[in-house]
């Protein structure tokens, strides 16, 4: 039942913010029940997928998410992912462990400079959905060798650490590429799953993936990606943010001190 | 007068039944997995067994099951959004589309090549 609610909790955190819940996937497992790392990223991903899938199917129906873009910038990061999943059964527990906090400081940076409000736009309301052509909305075409190399760094984290990439795929698609942050989410949502399967093959016949675990983690996960993606349009941002910041913060220091306790390094 | 939806519908209206079927059916694979695998005690697997084992284990196997249709999910979603491109004519984001499908399935192919790797 834990496993179920965590997989809850990180689905509904997942799809409220375009992440995948591998964020909090991996560190529930690791620092919550004990698992190895390599069999929780494993775990993760496939959580990713479920959250991705679960949540996607409602934003691409209601039109949110920008399908033609997030399959352009799928080429890269599905490249990266697998990068990333070869790269992880070659490197030390402790320096896995010590990428996953780095990546948690970046996330709670990233959290702390994200804006509470949408930016304003002058023109006609923007259309995720619209085909190649004059309808199409500007932002799908601006920086995009940009948001591809952004998007091969966000398959990497991926495959490497277990995480669904949206924490990089988001501030892409919203900064780098300007598009609404609401179809930043919805659409890094719809490919992160993609993105996560690249490398959820190789833990997967690895033998890495405990499935009595990620059995109810994931059940769990699909229940929360479809509540968080109907929640999405009611829920206060800057509430979840601050939430989602101490979690991450939290972490992010748990996981320093394991990977520096090889060099006997100890709060105490 | 025959009634053809808008392009973008057809597109968006496919790919979310695809995820959402799919979805839909994995998970109902893992709550029959989980609630008979409880049922049964609740064994563990064998460490570090891989898919293949577990398809042997019975209630853990419906467990597999489940986690191989999540895994493959994002295949399904992609070669729907596929067809739908082509029936609508956009060939561009279709080869764009086949393009990651070949990257998705290379992976699965070098997964199970080289599973070795890492253990």
């Amino acid at each position: 039942m834990l496993l179920v609610a965590g997989g809850l909790a990180a689905g509904s955190m997942g799809a409220l913010l375009g992440l995948g819940g591998g964020i909090l996937i991996v560190p529930l497992l690791t620092l919550g029940f004990g698992y190895p790392l390599s069999a929780a990223i494993g775990t993760s991903l496939i959580c990713v997928i479920a959250t991705s899938s679960g949540a996607a199917a409602h934003y691409v129906r209601t039109d949110r998410a920008d399908v033609r873009l997030g399959i352009t910038l799928e080429v890269a990061t599905a490249l990266g992912g697998i990068a990333g999943g070869v790269l992880a059964g070659l490197l030390l527990e402790e320096v896995v462990a010590g990428l996953f906090a780095a990546l948690m400081y970046y996330t709670a940076f990233s959290l702390l400079r994200a804006r509470t409000t949408p930016p304003a736009f002058d023109g006609p309301a923007i259309l995720p959905g619209a085909p190649p052509g004059p309808t199409a909305p500007e932002y799908r075409g601006r920086r995009m060798p940009a948001a591809l190399a952004g998007s091969f760094l966000a398959g990497n984290v991926s495959g490497l650490l277990g995480v669904g990439g949206g924490v990089v795929k988001v501030p892409v698609i919203h900064l780098v590429m300007g598009a609404p942050l609401s179809v930043a989410i919805a659409t890094s949502n719809f490919i992160i799953g993609v993105t996560a399967a690249a490398g959820a093959f190789f833990y997967l016949f690895r033998g890495d993936v405990d499935p009595t675990v990620a059995g109810p983690v994931v059940l769990g996960v699909f229940g929360g990606a479809v509540l968080g993606s109907r929640l999405a349009a009611r829920v206060n941002a800057k509430w979840l943010r601050l939430l989602f910041l101490v979690v991450v913060v939290y972490v992010a220091m748990q996981m320093t001190l394991r990977a520096v306790a090889p060099l006997g390094i100890s709060p105490l | 007068m025959s009634h053809r939806p808008p392009p973008g519908d057809l597109l968006n209206r496919t790919v979310s039944r695809t995820l959402g079927g799919a979805s839909a059916l994995a998970a109902a694979a893992l709550a029959l997995g989980v609630v008979a695998w409880l049922a049964q005690g609740g064994a563990q697997p064998p460490d570090r067994a891989d898919l293949g084992r577990w398809l042997e284990l019975g209630s853990i196997g419906v467990i597999g099951l489940g986690l191989l249709l999540v895994t493959l999910t994002p295949v399904l979603q992609l070669a729907t959004a596929l067809v739908a491109f082509l029936r609508i004519g956009e060939r561009r984001e279709a080869l764009v589309t086949l393009a990651v499908l070949a990257i998705l399935l290379g992976s699965m192919v070098g997964a199970v090549l080289f599973r070795e790797v890492g253990r």
